[in-house]
């Protein structure tokens, strides 16, 4: 994250020329002549909102805006994406790459999405001896676009998320800085700091890749000790030997017969955990594996 | 011989609820031996071939490395957890 926004303030600076570097946003004493001339439908909107004499009515006008503003950014997008796709882009990105310090590549060629972007929002220097700039800078060039999709639907998830929230849980402000972020996540700079986000979390997850083989849940104590009940019944089968019976199990449940026993009561021990996430689920299982266990759980 | 199994624990979770989900998978698969995260979920690595410990273990924060660790438990593992969605260090103790 830092690289990036590190690369961001760099990209920043270029563009902006070499002048002063401004540590403040400016600040005004007259923030409604401000606002109405920053942002005129949005104060609009604010008055109609405090105006408005109805959760709904207020939900109703933030929400309107909101949608027409998605509209207008969904557009503009479309033409910027479509923009960058031409031959000269391409040149002017390689060489904003080579100005920012990213002279990367050799191995990278042949690397992930990730890791490429890794290197671009990393600022990755260094010469390498098989270098291939165009393949370089063709797969960063792609990867910083699908960044750039995969920021907006994030964003817009996000958005979506709140749209039936109150007025007091998603005020216009906030809504208005979704907004901004949504803009900010369909721009160059913007998957270049996702980017950067993105490679620290999975520079943190990257020591071991391990793949989790369900996701837990948390459930109600009744239906906790049923299922420790259920789990107390394999156990004992299998401390028992009884492979016959747990053969029957793995069977009712869908899983593999495997000739190791203690392999199979893990099997069967996981499968009946992923299944039981409440009383429901519970039944069902209790219900699937009577004809085998005889009992109820 | 250790039967590690890595099951996930949805990244919302609380704390304290991020506990009560390792107390029941424990009680189900056996002692938790590891904590990480997959950067969409935390990973609670478990000890099949183990029974089921008769003391659950409690994941803490650590801040700047400390963490503060109940009275008479040890440290069973370290990782990066995700907690009410944040992306923490932490460790195991039991």
């Amino acid at each position: 994250m830092k690289s990036g926004r590190l690369l961001a303030l760099v990209i920043a600076l270029m563009l902006g020329g070499c002048a002063g570097l401004q540590q403040y946003p400016e600040t005004t004493k007259d923030y409604k002549t401000a606002l109405r001339d920053l942002d005129p439908a949005y104060q609009a909107a604010l008055v109609q909102i405090y105006a408005a004499d109805s959760e709904q009515k207020k939900k109703d006008i933030r929400n309107q805006l909101i949608e027409e503003r998605m509209a207008v950014i969904d557009s503009l997008y479309e033409t910027f994406e479509a923009s960058l796709t031409k031959e000269s882009v391409g040149a002017q990105f390689a060489i904003a790459l080579a100005g920012i310090g990213v002279g990367a590549a050799g191995s990278l060629a042949s690397a992930g999405a990730s890791q490429m972007l890794s290197a671009v929002s990393g600022g990755l220097a260094g010469a390498q001896a098989a270098y291939d700039k165009s393949v370089f800078y063709d797969r960063a060039f792609s990867a910083l676009v699908a960044q750039m999709r995969a920021g907006r639907k994030a964003v817009a998830a996000q958005i979506f998320s709140r749209w039936s929230l109150g007025i007091d849980q998603y005020p216009v402000w906030l809504a208005r800085t979704d907004l901004q972020a949504y803009i900010f996540a369909g721009s160059l700079p913007g998957a270049i700091v996702s980017t950067a986000s993105d490679a620290s979390v999975k520079d943190q997850q990257a020591e071991e890749k391990i793949d989790a083989l369900f996701t837990a849940q948390v459930v109600e104590d009744d239906v906790q000790k049923r299922k420790v009940g259920i789990n107390r019944y394999v156990r004992e089968r299998a401390k028992a030997n009884d492979k016959e019976k747990l053969d029957a199990i793995a069977t009712l449940l869908h899983i593999p017969i495997i000739p190791d026993l203690m392999e199979e009561r893990n099997s069967i021990l996981l499968e009946m955990d992923r299944r039981v996430v409440d009383n429901k689920s519970m039944d069902a299982l209790s219900s699937l594996l009577h004809d085998a266990t005889e009992k109820d759980f | 011989m250790p039967t590690p199994k890595t099951i996930g624990a949805p990244k919302t979770l609380a704390l304290i609820d991020l506990n009560k989900l390792v107390a029941q998978q424990e009680e189900l698969l056996g002692p938790l031996i590891g904590i990480g995260n997959d950067g969409n979920q935390t990973l609670l690595t478990v000890d099949m071939a183990e029974d089921p410990p008769e003391t659950f273990a409690v994941i803490v924060p650590t801040f700047a490395g400390q963490a503060v660790v109940p009275q008479g438990s040890v440290k069973v593992c370290e990782g990066k957890v995700f907690i009410t969605s944040q992306l923490i260090d932490a460790i195991a103790t039991r």
